[in-house]
């Protein structure tokens, strides 16, 4: 077992580690980047039900993803922690759910760009990730623990709710009240 | 023009945490593709997902070689990325990923006189999306639902209990809902529709309407 680099690093750290390997290519910081997060996504997957075995193996094909596609980070866009996420998000439901994951693609003629930013509005996408799990702290509790659940169980909020013993509209309406906390942030 | 109507803020969480069924992530993605506001939305939710992984305790992890695993996997052939079908701009890429054919080749149902439906997907869920078209002033009769209805109109427009829905704008009902669409006097409407349990049409020319959607 590799001794598990547990402290959360400052944000904008590993956003850094990232655009230097998707420059470099340099494998030792690759390597780096592999004890920080894989250890995480195994943790994410087996809390969304894999074993371990197949969490370590899928936590191993997300972190190559992360590798083949790091020239595609854009750290203006996503920072390190969230462009890793939406990487082991989308392999769970290519592997698990056996489905494909719709997303939109900027270069779609149908696409619509977003209107242009004043330089003062726009917002650092590290500065986003501090500010979003500062508003995450300070959520009321009935409100994180629907959020977490969310995140973490492959389950539709129809479940949470049987689970929490509560009407879903409750879960819908506590998600909806999370998500207008966190939203404001992105100057919308 | 930007929508008016857009995804509910739960939905847009359930689409970024991965939860949220097929043919429902198709009409969010393709929501997506036409506005900025939810697309800042779901970014938000994201870093959410960004900032609970970075959080996470960490399991351990079997101690690998990385440099001599990166060999290993570059030595084998990277898989040739799918790129995306270009659009001709109407159809929003991840609905036309859905089609083999264009629009006038699928297979379009009577629904009620001026109106038809193309199926392009019943996903693992059981719920339904295709493709609804509408000449200049059909109406879709009133009508309940035992489950969700989304709506994403794709081009044209109707009106529902009074409000205007254009491109982009997205119509979410459920059980606790009965409407009536009509489309607007000046043009056909094509939307995307997903359906999930039945329709409960409340007057007897919808037994067609129900006789399709029967499942
Ligand atoms: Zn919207």
């Amino acid at each position: 077992m590799v001794t598990l680099v547990s402290k959360v690093l400052p944000p904008g750290e590993m956003s850094a580690l990232l655009v230097d390997i998707a420059a470099t290519r340099d494998r030792q910081k690759f390597a780096q980047l592999f004890e920080y997060y894989a250890p995480r996504m195994k943790a994410y997957l087996m809390r969304q039900g894999t074993d371990s075995a197949g969490a370590e193996e899928l936590a191993q094909e997300a972190m190559l993803i992360v590798w083949r596609k790091a020239e595609s980070f854009d750290p203006a866009k996503a920072s390190a922690a969230t462009w890793i996420y939406t990487i082991v998000r989308n392999l769970r439901i290519d592997a698990l759910r056996k489905m494909r994951r719709p997303e939109f693609d900027i270069d779609d003629p149908a696409f619509v760009p977003d209107p242009p930013q004043r330089p003062d509005e726009a917002m650092v996408s590290d500065q986003l990730e501090r500010r979003v799990k500062e508003a995450l702290r300070a959520l009321p509790e009935e409100q994180a623990v629907v959020v977490r659940l969310s995140f973490f169980d492959d389950k539709p909020h129809g479940e949470i709710a049987a689970e929490l013993s509560l009407p879903l509209g409750t879960v819908k309406s506590r998600l909806r009240l999370a998500m207008r906390r966190l939203q404001p942030l992105l100057g919308d | 023009m930007l929508p008016n109507h857009h995804i509910d803020e739960d939905m847009l969480l359930a689409y970024a945490a991965g939860t949220l069924g097929e043919a429902a992530s198709v009409l969010t993605a393709a929501h997506l593709s036409l506005c900025p506001h939810c697309r800042a939305g779901v970014a938000a939710a994201e870093a959410v997902g960004g900032a609970l992984l970075e959080d996470i305790a960490p399991a351990p992890v079997s101690e690998i070689n990385v440099a001599a695993f990166l060999d290993r996997m570059d030595a084998a052939e990277a898989p040739t990325s799918q790129k995306t079908a270009r659009g001709d701009g109407l159809l929003p890429a991840p609905v036309s990923n859905y089609m083999s054919s264009d629009m006038k080749s699928l297979k379009w149902s009577f629904v009620q006189p001026g109106v038809r439906f193309a199926e392009l997907l019943v996903d693992g869920t059981g719920a339904r999306m295709g493709l609804m078209h509408t000449q200049p002033g059909a109406s879709i009769t009133p009508h309940g639902h035992s489950g969700e209805e989304l709506t994403l109109v794709l081009s044209g427009g109707y009106s529902c209990n009074g409000q205007g829905y254009r491109r982009g704008d997205l119509q979410s009902a459920d059980e606790s809902t009965t409407h009536e669409l009509t489309t607007d006097l000046d043009g056909e409407c094509l939307s995307l529709v997903m359906i999930r349990g039945r329709i409960r049409p409340t007057r007897w020319i919808a037994r067609i309407l129900r006789h399709f959607t029967d499942f």
